[in-house]
């Protein structure tokens, strides 16, 4: 049972997924590898490399976010990922969407508690 | 919709609309499906038990929709096989450039095991591996490296696999002679033969896989508006493919001298992995250091 919410509550968190590396991207370019550890500082939103560079390559091929090569003082250079014109505009629908969802969903779970 | 009044009219129609899923599934819907109709024939007549379905088209949208967790693996880049069996992942959709670039060449995937682009099994990601060897990064190549690789090098990639088929066509011809009228198709795990056939069908059946895919890619990838990207590709798909008919055909005719053993076979299955990995490496190295020399020359010293 355990096991299973696990694996919806994780079904919840990858469709999310998207909607929080827009925002993430929305205060500022970042490269890879600072996605992923920016999402591992806030619980809850950890995501494994795994995850997140494939999910990259799709946004990138969707024009959702535009990529730059920069000099990193350590190493060859870095691909910095930033949200397109297309990508402010959807992370702007996305979240409307999202506040939607979650304020239904807040009414009903709170209707829920008066009858227990 | 209103002139489908028949379950087998009904069941074409979904059928059609149904062939974005992979054959298990979608024969499964089906006989669901069907089995639902007749159940609800034998009850109410077959018009009404179709007419109760509604419109197909909207019945295969809804079916597609269950499937969707599928579709959108897919879509994200990573790979779904056709379907399973006894556990094992099969695909006979053939090799697309597209499968190869999710399968075989995907670095963003960490998995080094995908569902193999042909037949029953796993492949080897060799973008994984790359990643994991250390010598790129999970988003270092993107679709704009291909368009950087240096003409050179891209081809001098696109010539291996033809170099591979030829060494293998010219290796049977000279050792035709030299061999049995029955060779080794077979190996034991000790590297012992344990199953002949005639040379005629074997040479001439690898003879056909060293000519026939090769001709066919080729025709195919040096059309003048197809992209680097799919030349890259589906050339390392075919080196995969010409590696392994030379191999074959190397061990064959060593065998016939008396001098394959294990060791051999070992050798042919590792360069499968090495030939495409280096075809494919080699290349997109070259592609990137050309993007970066272009991000250093565009931005001035500071980038």
């Amino acid at each position: 049972m355990a096991a299973e919410r696990d694996s919806r509550v994780s079904q919840f968190r990858k469709g999310a997924l998207e909607l929080v590396i827009l925002a993430l991207l929305d205060r500022g370019e970042l490269y890879g590898v600072e996605i992923v550890d920016r999402l591992a500082e806030r619980p809850g939103l950890e995501a494994s490399a795994g995850t997140v560079y494939p999910l990259l390559s799709r946004l990138k091929k969707a024009g959702v976010v535009d990529t730059t090569w920069r000099e990193s003082p350590v190493g060859p250079p870095r691909k910095y990922y930033r949200l397109s014109a297309a990508g402010t505009q959807e992370l702007g629908e996305m979240s409307r969407s999202w506040r939607d969802i979650a304020a239904a969903i807040d009414g009903l779970l709170a209707e829920g508690v008066h009858h227990e | 919709m209103s002139d489908i009044r028949t379950i087998d009219a009904y069941l074409t129609e979904v059928r059609r609309r149904l062939s974005p899923l992979g054959a298990s599934d979608r024969d499964e819907a089906l006989t669901e499906l069907e089995s639902l109709l007749r159940v609800d024939a034998d009850r109410v007549g077959e018009a009404a038990a179709v007419a109760a379905l509604g419109d197909p088209a909207t019945y295969a949208a809804g079916v597609l929709e269950a499937f969707e967790p599928d579709h959108e693996a897919e879509a994200d880049g990573r790979p779904v096989p056709q379907g399973h069996v006894l556990g094992m992942p099969y695909d006979f959709r053939g090799a697309s450039v597209e499968r190869i670039g999710s399968r075989v060449w995907n670095p963003a995937d960490p998995r080094i095991f995908m569902p193999r682009m042909f037949g029953v099994g796993w492949t080897f990601n060799l973008g994984a591996i790359a990643v994991k060897l250390g010598l790129i990064r999970p988003d270092d190549v993107g679709d704009e490296s291909y368009d950087r690789i240096p003409t050179g090098a891209l081809q001098a990639t696109l010539a291996v696999p033809a170099v591979l088929a030829t060494a293998a066509v010219a290796l049977m011809l000279v050792a035709w002679p030299t061999l049995p009228a029955e060779v080794p198709i077979h190996w034991g795990v000790s590297g012992q033969p344990d199953d002949w056939a005639s040379r005629t069908v074997v040479i001439g059946a690898l003879l056909a896989l060293a000519i026939v895919p090769a001709a066919l890619t080729y025709a195919r990838i040096l059309r003048p508006q197809v992209s680097a990207r799919s030349r890259l590709l589906a050339a390392a798909g075919l080196g995969m493919e010409t590696v392994l008919v030379l191999g074959i055909a190397a061990v064959t005719v060593a065998d016939a001298n008396g001098g394959a053993s294990g060791n051999w076979i070992l050798l042919v299955v590792l360069a499968t992995v090495v030939v495409p990995f280096l075809m494919l490496y080699m290349p997109l190295r070259a592609g990137l250091r050309a993007e970066w020399r272009e991000a250093r020359t565009q931005t001035g010293r500071s980038i």
